[in-house]
């Protein structure tokens, strides 16, 4: 800390340096006085040894290492001063860095809110999500797959998991929506979180049939529901007509545990076992519905406890074949299992990718300002010069030079936390519209924290040695003879300078060629997307759901509401057919279930199939325009007396009877022992959970025979769905005025929604901005390049024309370079973009990821619009007078 | 010849200073005083060398410098040899023997 100190007794030092100096030079007069010169003479002729006092100074100063804070700050203020008399360069410069700063700090930010913030519990690196997987098939778990592996794993302090659902919360005479997480009951003790409110759950409370229900209330929901009051500890509520507790409030800062919803609530785990369809929860090993979670044990590796839970996965798969037969378990950090631990593994590579896309724009942007600097360092070789005549070492020069553009980094730094912080909040609210209907609050903490800002810092360093090294060096070269000699002529600028900005050409060029494919990828595969057939007709439906359950109707109740509903909307003017469906695609998802053929019985450890069914009234067919391909339709006579049938689409069809006529198959689904039902009918293929270019498997069922009371109505309708909505609601306050109204969309809205193509117009809208900003930037980069790689040969462009060469030679040299140049920054491009989609054909829908129209058109793009930033200064070189361009300078 | 005897001196500064300072305590002016006389004029310290690279071995621990009263009544900086100072000189001539034998070497055998 020597320096350190000495900064700080600058004055002593200062003072102490001046004496010892002052010192030595009155001992050399004495000396020469005592030699037998006169004072005068003596005081001359050391003055003359001496050499200049303030330069020894300096040279005594620069030998301590203290001074490398001070020249800094000497630079940092040079710097200020330098570019305060340049504003509109340094206010471009600042800009550019600034967007491509900002691009970098917004995608990072909502990568950190996603894959890095840890949840808000104690020692969360401790926190680990088990995924569990048969046959590559995600599942969660069953109940008594957890109480097995809470009795046999000693990897965990605790093992603990949650459910999601939703139901109606009754308070005070009013039922409102609550979407909640059913935990176990030591859920809150194993993330070692205190309530605001009252008490958590205790571990084991909860978790067995006939023990009350307990609710703990999110913070928001008790704010937004309770007013906040202190008292809600204690008081009584009904959940889907259940009694139940509130015991407590969970701390503001906690979420829940299901990545970017925000719980209205925590009910205990005898929530999942409400339904009469869940009556077997805690038994059934098939009933797999928990994400489980486990705090490790201090010193328990991550590789360790694996090891040691697929142990007794295998103990399990011996002792229940039919069930838990291929199992295995991965144990996954939380951070990394978001979303959820099964569709997580292809996050990091749309996150990577758009990372990747982000620091290529950053590199442009930092191209052009590498460009502009070098412009401006040229002009300045005379300053550099003389500096480095008067005594600055090179180390000192090059110093100055990237402490200026560090500062200049430093300030588009600023700049681009705001413009990142403004793109994150712009696009914040534009997934917000997309949300806001669906039944959990969103909530994506996309805040910026320290992880954002060391990131920010991080581009800004080197963002700021990119842009300033290649001047730095120049500089640090520039020989003070050479310039300084009055013929020294701007050719000195020559080849080394000029080979720079041939790279740069080729680089930018490549660089938004990339952002442009990729843009172009996804822009075609959202267009793929939106015109592909779903397998049902979009138009003009409207899908309410409802759930009697809620405000504690039965079944035979339900049943009569709904008919009664259909009946009143059927005559309602305008409506076309009404129908009623558990699942929506792509919006509310069926449930999976395993699937045993009458035709082919299970070899001992082979798993049945696991497929998603729907239940639906006999209008659906033609509510949702789904053809059907062979069989019949279901009709009012299949009820619960009637014969159990069901329909397939032709997916399940090819998959589980290949090269027969499933109709009159007969299967068994969710027991292996439950009833036979008989395939009547096979429905086109259509999307269910979530667009994919893969046809999914999937079943629909009678509602009659299998009811359950969240349904969600169906309207067709000749008039746009909008204008239905109120007359819809009104037909459903008249019948049941106290029934909540789950969530109303027309299909538009659910298929433009987050299990349709709201993931596809996000990607598409990023790349293609990304893109946009890349090409604008290639466009000023080639534009400021050539035209300063002209005006540089303005002199030599005047010789041509005076010896003869008519301007059109002149314009095909100067574009014939820049075109050669463009030339292989494309080809660069169309290579590198080819390698990173091998990435993404994961994200990609109907388009590969090599698509030659894509790449061509793209790549033409940038070729004519490069030519034409060519084109401008090279015609105005072509235009030079020749007398004008000899007499330069 | 002053550019080469500059170059030479450069290299061999720092050693002659610490041999200098060797002998007992001494200000900057009687150090460059003592290698003029003892190489007979054949070496002048600029004072743009001799306080840099005092300064520069103070930095570095090899010296230590305390201000106190001279022959001319005036305060002095008095530089005094410390023990790592010691034992990086010792290095200096090792290796400065080992240098210059070598050199003689070459220069007799190539004759």
């Amino acid at each position: 800390m020597h320096w350190f100190r000495r900064l700080f007794q600058k004055d002593i030092s200062e003072k102490q340096l001046d004496a010892e100096l002052r010192d030595h030079l009155a001992r050399q007069i004495a000396d020469y006085i005592a030699a037998g010169l006169s004072p005068e003479g003596a005081r001359r002729r050391a003055n003359l040894d001496f050499g200049g006092l303030e330069s020894i100074k300096q040279q005594t100063r620069e030998s301590h290492s203290g001074n490398f804070l001070e020249a800094l700050l000497q630079d940092v203020f040079f710097g200020v001063r330098l570019l305060k008399k340049s504003p509109a360069l340094t206010a471009i410069i600042v800009v550019t860095l600034a967007l491509g700063i900002g691009v970098n700090t917004a995608i990072f930010s909502v990568l950190n809110g996603w894959l890095l913030r840890p949840l808000p519990v104690r020692a969360p690196q401790q926190v680990v999500v088990l995924a569990f997987s048969q046959q590559h098939d995600g599942s969660n778990f069953s109940y008594s797959d957890l109480v097995d592996f809470r009795n046999q794993s000693n990897s965990f302090s605790d093992l603990f998991a949650y459910g999601l659902s939703v139901a109606g919360l009754s308070a005070n005479g009013r039922a409102t929506e609550f979407a909640y997480s059913s935990v176990t009951g030591n859920y809150f003790s194993a993330l070692s979180i205190k309530p605001a409110l009252g008490r958590f759950f205790l571990p084991g409370e909860g978790e067995a049939a006939g023990t009350p229900l307990l609710v703990v209330l999110g913070n928001a929901c008790w704010r937004k529901n309770f007013g906040g009051n202190p008292g809600v500890a204690g008081k009584q509520v009904s959940v889907n007509g259940k009694p139940a507790t509130i015991i407590g409030v969970a701390p503001e800062d906690f979420h829940g545990t299901f990545f970017a919803f925000d719980m209205d609530g925590f009910l205990t785990l005898n929530a999942m076992a409400m339904d009469k369809q869940s009556n077997n929860f805690w038994t059934d090993r098939h009933d797999r519905r928990l994400v489980v979670l486990g705090r490790l044990k201090p010193g328990v590796s991550l590789s360790h406890a694996s090891t040691a839970v697929n142990v007794i996965a295998q103990r399990l798969a011996i002792q229940y074949p039919s069930t838990n037969s291929n199992v295995a378990i991965h144990v996954i950090p939380e951070r990394l299992a978001r979303p959820a631990p099964l569709v997580s593994s292809f996050v990091p590579t749309i996150a990577g990718l758009f990372l990747v896309l982000a620091a290529l724009i950053l590199l442009l942007a930092c191209m052009n300002v590498a460009n502009l600097f070098l412009t401006r360092a040229t002009a300045r070789r005379r300053e550099l010069a003389i500096r480095s005549a008067l005594g600055a070492g090179r180390a000192r020069l090059i110093r100055q030079i990237i402490t200026e553009s560090l500062v200049l980094a430093l300030l588009g730094g600023i700049a681009g936390i705001l413009f990142g912080d403004w793109a994150i909040s712009a696009s914040g609210s534009a997934l917000h519209s997309v949300t806001t209907t669906s039944n959990f609050a969103y909530r994506m903490d996309c805040q910026f924290d320290w992880r954002v800002f060391s990131y920010t810092f991080g581009a800004v360093i080197l963002a700021g040695i990119f842009v300033g090294l290649w001047p730095a060096l120049r500089a640090g070269n520039a020989g003070a003879e050479e310039v300084l000699h009055p013929g020294g002529r701007s050719d000195s600028a020559g080849t080394g300078r000029q080979k720079f900005r041939s790279v740069l050409v080729v680089a930018q060029v490549a660089g938004s060629l990339v952002l442009l494919i990729m843009a172009g990828l996804f822009v075609r595969s959202l267009k793929h997307a939106e015109h592909m057939y779903l397998g049902f007709g979009p138009d003009r439906v409207l899908n309410v759901m409802l759930d009697p359950h809620q405000i504690g109707y039965d079944d035979i109740r339900a049943r009569s509401l709904y008919r009664e509903l259909e009946r009143r909307i059927r005559s309602m003017s305008g409506v076309e057919s009404v129908s009623l469906a558990s699942a929506v695609p792509l919006g509310f998802p069926g449930r999976a279930v395993p699937i045993y053929l009458e035709s082919r019985p299970l070899t001992a450890g082979q798993q049945p199939p696991q497929i998603t069914f729907n239940a639906v009234d006999s209008g659906y067919f033609a509510t949702m325009r789904i053809p059907l391909l062979s069989g019949r339709a279901f009709n009012e006579s299949d009820d619960e007396s009637a014969p159990m049938v069901a329909i397939v689409n032709q997916t399940m069809a090819k998959q589980l009877w290949p090269n027969e006529n499933p109709i009159g198959k007969r299967f068994r689904w969710k027991d292996v022992d439950g009833p036979f039902v008989e395939i009547v009918g096979v429905a086109h293929d259509g999307q269910y959970l979530f667009v994919s270019p893969e046809s999914q498997p999937y079943f629909y069922l009678p509602l009659a025979q299998n009811f359950s009371s969240l349904l969600t109505l169906q309207v067709h309708s000749a008039l746009p769905s909008e204008s239905l909505m109120a007359s819809v609601q009104r037909q459903i306050r008249a019948v049941a005025p106290d029934l909540p109204i789950v969530d109303v969309r027309t299909m538009q809205q659910i298929v433009r929604g987050l299990g349709g193509l709201f993931i596809f117009r996000l990607a598409a809208t990023l790349a293609a901005a990304l893109g946009f900003l890349g090409l604008v930037l290639a466009v000023i980069g080639l534009y400021g390049i050539v035209s300063f790689g002209m005006s540089q040969r303005t002199q030599e462009m005047g010789v041509r024309v005076a010896l003869g060469a008519a301007s059109s030679d002149i314009l095909r040299l100067a574009l014939g370079q820049g075109l050669a140049l463009v030339s292989i920054g494309v080809l660069a491009g169309v290579f590198s973009a080819w390698a990173l989609s091998r990435a993404m054909t994961k994200l990609l829908l109907g388009v590969s990821g090599g698509d030659p129209a894509t790449y061509a058109l793209t790549a033409l793009t940038l070729l004519l619009v490069a030519l034409l930033a060519a084109y401008v200064p090279a015609r105005r070189a072509s235009r030079v007078d020749p007398m004008v361009a000899l007499r330069y300078e | 010849m002053a550019q080469e005897k500059s170059e030479f001196l450069k290299g061999t500064l720092d050693m002659l200073i610490l041999k200098i300072v060797a002998l007992g305590p001494i200000h900057g002016y009687a150090i460059s005083q003592r290698i003029q006389q003892i190489s007979k004029d054949f070496f002048q310290v600029p004072q743009g060398s001799l306080y840099p690279a005092l300064h520069r071995l103070e930095d570095r621990g090899w010296l230590a410098a305390d201000w106190r009263e001279s022959d001319t009544g005036r305060d002095a900086k008095f530089y005094t040899l410390t023990r790592k100072g010691r034992r990086q000189l010792e290095t200096e001539l090792v290796y400065w023997e080992k240098l210059s034998d070598a050199v003689a070497l070459i220069l007799r055998t190539a004759e």
